[in-house]
C-alpha cells in the first residue's frame, strides 16, 4: 500500500519535471525562432529594396525622371514592415505578440514584394516559404495569424483588382477561396508535423525527467553501497593484518629451519671434502694405535686399503720410527702436556716408495673413545720447489751484467754480485737510496709504465742502464750493460767521420779552385785558339787549332762534370724553382741538337703527345742540361734511323702531375744486365764503347740525380741492335690556372736568352768599357775581342782599381758604358766590388765573368748587382752579343758617347 | 526530499511571477498599443502603394480616321498597330511582354508598330534600351523613333504604353493601354479586346486605361487645356 502511495508520489513529481522542461525548451525554441526571424526580416527588406532599384530605378515623365515610387515603398514600407518585429525578437524574444507580429509582417513582406515585382506569379511561393518558416515556432496559432492576413488580402485586394492578385480580369469568390483553401492546405500538413513535433517533444521531456529521477535513485543506492563497501574494506584489513602477522612467524620459522639445513648440509658437504682432500687424515686409537679411519686422499697416496689400513698402526708407515720411539713422541700428548706436536718425518707407501711429510699431530674424540688425529701434508713438491728457488736465486749472482732492483721510492732492494762496481761508483750498499739521476729515470718508468734507457761513465767503465717497471709489484729491475769496447769503437768512428768530413771539404774545395785555376788559363788558350784559328791559313794549322779546341771544350766539360758530381755527392747543389716554358725549352734542345743529329744525317724529330702545359715550375737550366745529355748520347750512339723526343703530360691521380721526356732512339741498344750500371759514376756500357765514343762516363750519374733532384727519375728500356728509350721525368708543380698547350717545334736560335743586337760588324763601336780581371792573359784577350768589336777598353786589375776607376770617370761626368767584372780577384773580389759600384750610384751594366759555372754562382753574381754572368772560358760570340745586347738597350735611353779620358789604359797594355 | 525541492522552487518561482505581474501586464498593453499603430502605418503604406499602381495615365481621344499628314505608313492589306512607348519607363515592360503575347495570337492579322518618344535634346543612343531591344525582338513587330513625340501629338497620345488599331480602311477600332495596372503584366482588357477584334473582327471594348509613364512633360498651359493642347 504504500509503495503503491510513493510510487503516485513519485510519477507525479516527474511528470510535474516533464512539463517544466517541456515549457523550458518550448520558450527555447520560440526565442531561437525570434532570432532568426529577426535576421530573416533584414534580409528581406535589403531583398526588397535590391528588387525595387533593380526593376524600376527611375519613372519618367518625358524628358524628365525621378526615383520610382517602388524605391521609396522598399525602403521605407519595407523597413516598417521588417524593423518592428526585429525590435521585438530583440527586446521580447519568446512572448507571444513577438512571434504574432513576426508572422504577420512575414505575410506584409510576401504582399510588398508581390507588388515590387509587378505581380509576378512566381513572388507567391514566397508565402508558401514563410508559413514553411513559420512553422519552425511549432506553434499552430501562428500561421492561424499569417494565414488570416493571406486571407484577408486576397479577399480584398481580389475583389479590388483581381488580375493583380489571381492573374485574370474578373473577380471571383470561387478563385479567392482557392487561393485561401492552397494556404490552409499548406496549414494543414504543417500543423499535422507541429503536432507531431509537440508530442515528442513531450515524450524527450518525460523521458528526460525520468532520467533525471533515475539518476537521483541510482546515486543514492551508489551512496549506500559505496558506505558498505567501507566497513566491509575495513573488516577485511584487519583481518589482513592477522594473517600479515601469522605469515611473518611462519617465514621466520622457515628461515630458522633453512639455515639449520644449510648448516647440515655445509657439514656434509665440509666431511665429504676433507674425505676428498688430497691432503692426508688418519685417525688412530689411542692405546691400540690401530687406524680407525684414513681419508681417501691419504689412501690414494700410500697406497693401502681401509681394511688393510684397519690393522696397521703409524709405526708400520713410518721407516725411520719404532714402536718405542713413537709411544715416547705421543707420551707428553697423553700425558697432557702439549695439545698437539709438529714434525717431520718420512711416509713409506705400500709400492716402497718413500716421501717427506710434515705432520700434525692432537688429540681428539670420536663419538665417546679418545682418538689420535693426525693430518699429513705431503712435502715432496715443496721441498721440489725450495731447491728450485734456491737455484734461481743464484741466477742474477751468476749474470755478468749488473741487475738490480729498486722500490718505487729510490730505495736500492738488490743487487748482483756484478752491480759492486755500479755501487762503488754511487757509494751506496743495498737499502741505500739511489743517486738523483737515477731515481729520475726510475720515476720515469714507473709513471710511463714503460722501460727507460740511460748510459752511465762509472770507473773507466760505460753502462747501459735499462730501468723496467714492474707496476704490480711497485719496484723497478735496472739491467745494466757494459757498453765500454762499443763506445770506444762510436768514439773511433766519429773521429774517422769528421777526418772523412774534413777531406771531403778539401777535396770540394779543391775542386771548386782547380775548377777557377783550370777555367782561368783554359781561357786564354781557348780564346787566343780562337783568334790563331780565325787567322790560320795553312791547313796544318788549322787542324792543330781545331784540335786545340776540341780538346780544351772536352776539358772543360769534364771539369763541369766533375764539379757537378762533387756537388751532387755532397748535397750541396740546389735546384731552382721558377716557372719556364716547356715548350720553349724542347725548341731551344731541337735547335741546339739538330746540327749534330744532321751532321750524322740522322732524322731528328719532337713529338707532343696530348697538351702540354704552358708553363710549369723546375730549373730549366738542369731540366736543359738532363736532355742534351740524353739526346746528345742517343745521337752519338745511332749511326742509322732517327732519333726523336715524345713529351706527354702524366697526371696519375693522387700524385703531382709530372712531365715525361722519351728519348728513342734506334741505335745498338744496351744489354739488359748493364742498363744499371750506366748510372753508376765513371762506367760506361764497355770499355770498347769509351774507346770507341769518348765521354767521361759521368753524364748520366749527373742526369739521374738531377732529375731525382727535380722530383722525377731516368728510366731506360732497350733492346740490343734495335734502339733505346731514356724516359725523363719531372715534376711540374701545381698546375692550377695553367692552360694546356699543344703546338709543334718552331726552330729558335742557340741563345734565345741573348737580347737581339744589331747584326754589324763593330757591335761594340764608340762604347768605353771597363774590364775588370786579375789575370794578364784574358785582360789581354778580352781586351783584344771587345776591340775587336769597336770598343774602347779601360782595364783594372782587381776590385778595387775597378771601382777607383769606375767612380773617378763617374765624378769627372763620363762613366763607363759598361763594366766587366771578374769575380775572382785579389784585393776585392768582383761580388763587393759590384755592390760599392752600385751604392756609389753606378747605372750601367754590370756583367760577370766566373770560372764558377754552377747556377748557384749565377744567382750569387745577380745578387751582388750584376746585370748578366758569363763563364770561364769565355766564348767570344756570347761575350759580344751580351754585352751588346745591354748596351743597346741603354742606348735606347740615352745616346751613345765617345769617351774621351781613358785611365790606366796604356798601363795595362 | 527532491521532489519537496522542486516544489518550493516552483513555488518560488511563482511568487516571483506574481510580483512582477502588474508591470508586465503594463508593458504588454503598450506594446499592444503600438502594434497596433504599427498596422495602421503598415495598411497606410500598403494602400498608398496600391493606389500609384492603378491610377491611369491622362486619358485622351486619339483621331477616329488615320492622319493624312502622318509620316507613319498605314498598311492596305491588314490592320495597322501602333504602341507609342517611353524608352526609359519601367511600366511599359509589362506593355511590350502582353504586345509580345498579343502578337504570338495574331502576327498575320495585323501590322505592329513602336514609336519610341525622342527628345532632339538626347543622342541618338538615349532610345536604344532593353525596351527597344525587347520590342525590336518580336516578329512582326516594326520598331522606329518618335523624335519629339510629333507622331504622339498626331495621334494624340500622352501614356506610355499607349495603343491604337485602325482598320486597312483607316478606321480606329481601338485606343488605350493593354495593361491592367501599372506595370503588372497578365490577363487584361486591353490585350483581350484587341485579339478578339482581329481574330473575330467583333470589337469588345474599343477603349482602355492605359498605365505608364507619361510620354512628355505637361507644360501649365496644356494642363490647363488638356486636350486642345493634344489636338495642336
Amino acid at each position: 500500500m504504500s509503495s503503491a502511495i510513493v510510487s503516485t508520489s513519485h510519477d507525479h513529481t516527474i511528470s510535474q519535471r516533464a512539463d517544466h522542461l517541456f515549457h523550458e525548451n518550448r520558450t527555447d525554441l520560440f526565442q531561437r525562432t525570434d532570432r532568426l526571424f529577426a535576421g530573416l526580416m533584414v534580409i528581406q527588406w535589403l531583398a526588397c529594396i535590391c528588387t525595387a532599384i533593380w526593376l524600376s530605378p527611375r519613372t519618367w515623365i518625358g524628358t524628365y525622371s525621378e526615383t520610382h515610387l517602388h524605391v521609396w515603398a522598399a525602403i521605407f514600407l519595407g523597413g516598417l514592415i521588417a524593423f518592428f518585429p526585429v525590435y521585438l525578437a530583440l527586446t521580447r524574444p519568446g512572448s507571444t505578440l513577438t512571434r504574432q507580429v513576426i508572422a504577420v509582417s512575414q505575410m506584409l513582406m510576401s504582399s510588398l514584394l508581390i507588388h515590387l515585382s509587378g505581380g509576378r506569379i512566381e513572388t507567391h511561393f514566397h508565402i508558401f516559404g514563410s508559413l514553411a518558416f513559420l512553422a519552425f515556432y511549432r506553434d499552430w496559432r501562428v500561421l492561424a495569424s499569417a494565414t488570416t492576413v493571406v486571407v484577408i488580402d486576397h479577399t480584398v485586394f481580389g475583389f479590388y483588382d483581381p488580375q493583380a492578385i489571381f492573374g485574370v480580369l474578373t473577380s471571383s469568390p470561387w478563385r479567392a477561396i482557392e487561393h485561401s483553401a492552397w494556404v490552409l492546405f499548406e496549414d494543414i500538413f504543417l500543423m499535422i508535423a507541429i503536432h507531431q513535433s509537440l508530442k515528442e517533444m513531450k515524450a524527450m521531456a518525460q523521458q528526460q525527467a525520468a532520467l533525471e529521477a533515475t539518476n537521483v535513485t541510482v546515486e543514492s543506492q551508489v551512496k549506500s553501497r559505496t558506505r558498505d563497501l567501507q566497513l566491509a574494506n575495513r573488516m577485511i584489513a584487519e583481518k589482513n593484518c592477522l594473517l600479515q602477522k601469522q605469515a611473518e612467524r611462519l617465514k621466520k620459522q622457515t628461515s630458522e629451519f633453512a639455515a639449520m639445513n644449510q648448516k647440515a648440509e655445509r657439514l656434509s658437504a665440509f666431511g665429504q671434502i676433507l674425505d676428498r682432500s688430497h691432503n692426508e687424515i688418519y685417525i688412530f686409537e689411542t692405546e691400540s694405535l690401530k687406524f680407525v679411519h684414513v681419508n681417501q686422499g691419504a689412501r690414494c697416496n700410500i697406497g693401502y686399503s681401509m681394511e688393510e689400513l684397519r690393522e696397521m698402526t703409524p709405526v708400520d708407515i713410518k721407516p725411520e720410527e719404532s714402536h718405542a720411539s713413537f709411544a715416547e713422541m705421543i707420551s707428553s700428548l697423553l700425558e697432557g702436556t702439549h695439545d698437539s706436536l709438529e714434525f717431520k718425518t718420512v711416509h713409506h707407501r705400500k709400492d716402497g716408495t718413500d716421501y717427506p711429510v710434515q705432520v700434525h699431530l692432537e688429540t681428539s674424540v670420536l663419538g665417546d673413545r679418545p682418538v689420535f688425529v693426525a693430518i699429513i701434508l705431503d712435502i715432496t713438491e715443496q721441498q721440489r720447489t725450495s731447491k728450485e728457488i734456491e737455484r734461481l736465486s743464484r741466477f742474477p749472482d751468476e749474470n755478468l751484467n749488473p741487475v738490480l732492483r729498486i722500490s718505487d721510492k729510490g730505495i736500492l732492494l738488490y743487487a748482483n754480485i756484478s752491480s759492486n762496481i755500479l755501487l762503488r761508483h754511487w757509494g751506496i750498499q743495498v737499502g741505500d737510496v739511489l743517486p738523483g739521476e737515477v731515481y729520475v729515470n726510475c720515476r720515469e718508468a714507473i709513471d710511463s709504465e714503460e722501460s727507460v734507457g740511460m748510459e752511465l761513465d762509472a770507473e773507466e767503465l760505460c753502462y747501459s742502464l735499462i730501468m723496467t717497471p714492474v707496476t704490480k709489484e711497485n719496484y723497478i729491475n735496472l739491467y745494466g750493460t757494459d757498453i765500454t769496447s762499443r763506445k770506444r769503437a762510436e768514439a773511433e768512428l766519429l773521429k774517422a767521420k769528421e777526418a772523412a768530413e774534413a777531406a771531403n771539404r778539401a777535396k770540394s774545395e779543391f775542386l771548386a779552385n782547380m775548377s777557377h785555376e783550370i777555367r782561368t788559363p783554359m781561357t786564354a788558350i781557348l780564346g787566343f785558339n780562337d783568334i790563331i784559328l780565325d787567322n790560320a791559313s795553312h791547313p796544318g794549322d788549322v787542324d792543330a787549332a781545331l784540335t786545340i779546341k776540341e780538346n780544351g771544350e772536352y776539358l772543360i766539360k769534364l771539369i763541369n762534370n766533375i764539379l757537378d758530381l762533387s756537388k751532387i755527392e755532397a748535397e750541396k747543389l740546389v735546384v731552382e724553382q721558377v716557372n719556364c716554358s716547356p715548350h720553349a725549352l724542347i725548341e731551344n734542345v731541337y735547335s741546339l741538337m739538330k746540327v749534330r743529329a744532321a751532321a750524322k744525317g740522322l732524322p731528328f724529330e719532337v713529338r707532343f703527345d696530348g697538351p702540354i702545359p704552358e708553363t710549369i715550375c723546375s730549373d730549366p737550366t738542369r731540366l736543359r742540361q738532363i736532355l742534351i745529355n740524353v739526346v746528345g748520347n742517343a745521337i752519338k750512339f745511332t749511326e742509322t734511323g732517327s732519333v726523336q723526343i715524345v713529351t706527354r703530360l702524366l697526371t696519375a691521380k693522387n700524385q703531382q702531375p709530372k712531365l715525361q721526356f722519351d728519348v728513342i732512339d734506334t741505335g745498338m741498344g744496351i744489354a739488359e744486365d748493364r742498363i744499371d750500371h750506366l748510372f753508376l759514376p765513371f762506367m760506361q756500357d764497355d770499355n770498347s764503347v769509351t774507346r770507341k765514343y769518348g765521354g767521361t762516363g759521368l753524364g748520366l750519374t749527373i742526369c739521374k740525380r738531377l732529375a731525382e733532384l727535380l722530383g722525377g727519375e731516368i728510366s731506360v728500356s732497350s733492346t740490343v741492335g734495335e734502339g733505346s728509350t731514356f724516359s725523363v721525368t719531372i715534376q711540374t708543380g701545381p698546375l692550377e690556372n695553367v692552360r694546356l698547350l699543344k703546338k709543334g717545334i718552331k726552330p729558335v736560335s742557340e741563345t734565345a736568352e741573348v737580347k737581339k743586337i744589331p747584326q754589324t760588324e763593330f757591335p761594340l763601336e764608340n762604347y768605353h768599357i771597363l774590364l775588370t780581371e786579375d789575370g794578364p792573359d784574358n785582360q789581354r784577350l778580352i781586351s783584344f775581342l771587345l776591340k775587336k768589336a769597336g770598343a774602347k777598353v779601360s782595364v783594372a786589375d782587381n776590385g778595387q782599381i775597378s771601382f777607383d776607376t769606375a767612380t773617378a770617370a763617374m765624378q769627372d761626368g763620363c762613366p763607363f758604358d759598361a763594366i766587366l767584372m771578374d769575380m775572382q780577384m785579389p784585393v776585392l773580389d768582383g761580388y763587393e766590388a759590384t755592390k760599392l759600384l752600385r751604392a756609389a750610384d753606378y747605372q750601367g751594366p754590370i756583367i760577370a765573368l766566373t770560372a764558377h759555372a754552377m747556377s748557384g754562382d749565377r744567382q750569387k753574381c745577380l745578387d751582388a748587382g750584376c746585370d748578366d754572368y758569363l763563364t770561364k772560358p769565355v766564348d767570344r760570340r756570347k761575350l759580344i752579343e751580351v754585352v751588346a745586347s745591354y748596351l743597346s738597350v741603354s742606348n735606347r735611353v740615352k745616346p751613345p758617347k765617345i769617351t774621351t779620358k781613358v785611365k790606366n789604359e796604356s798601363k795595362k797594355k | 526530499m527532491n521532489s519537496q525541492e522542486t516544489t518550493s522552487h516552483r513555488v518560488r518561482q511563482d511568487s516571483g511571477d506574481a510580483q512582477r505581474l502588474h508591470p508586465h501586464k503594463q508593458k504588454h498593453s503598450w506594446f499592444t498599443l503600438v502594434t497596433l499603430i504599427w498596422v495602421a502605418l503598415v495598411g497606410i503604406g500598403m494602400s498608398s502603394l496600391w493606389e500609384y499602381q492603378t491610377t491611369p495615365g491622362q486619358t485622351t481621344e486619339s483621331p477616329k480616321h488615320w492622319p493624312a499628314d502622318c509620316l507613319i505608313k498605314q498598311n492596305e492589306i491588314r490592320p495597322t498597330l501602333i504602341m507609342f512607348a517611353h524608352p526609359h519607363c519601367p511600366c511599359t515592360r509589362a506593355s511590350i511582354r502582353e504586345l509580345a503575347l498579343l502578337m504570338a495570337h495574331c502576327s498575320r492579322q495585323v501590322d505592329a508598330q513602336v514609336l519610341f518618344f525622342k527628345s532632339s535634346t538626347f543622342a541618338a543612343d538615349w532610345v536604344k534600351t532593353d525596351l527597344w531591344s525587347s520590342a525590336a525582338a518580336i516578329p512582326g513587330v516594326t520598331v522606329a523613333c518618335d523624335e519629339n513625340g510629333s507622331e504622339a501629338v498626331r495621334f494624340r497620345a500622352a501614356t506610355s504604353g499607349y495603343t491604337l488599331l485602325y482598320s486597312v480602311d483607316g478606321q480606329l477600332q481601338f485606343q488605350g493601354g493593354i495593361t491592367k495596372s501599372r506595370g503588372h503584366s497578365g490577363d487584361n482588357a486591353g490585350r483581350s479586346a484587341l485579339e478578339a477584334i482581329l481574330r473575330n473582327g467583333t470589337p469588345g471594348k474599343k477603349q482602355t486605361f492605359a498605365f505608364g509613364c507619361p510620354l512628355q512633360e505637361r507644360n501649365e498651359a496644356c494642363s490647363k487645356e488638356n486636350q486642345s493642347c493634344l489636338q495642336q
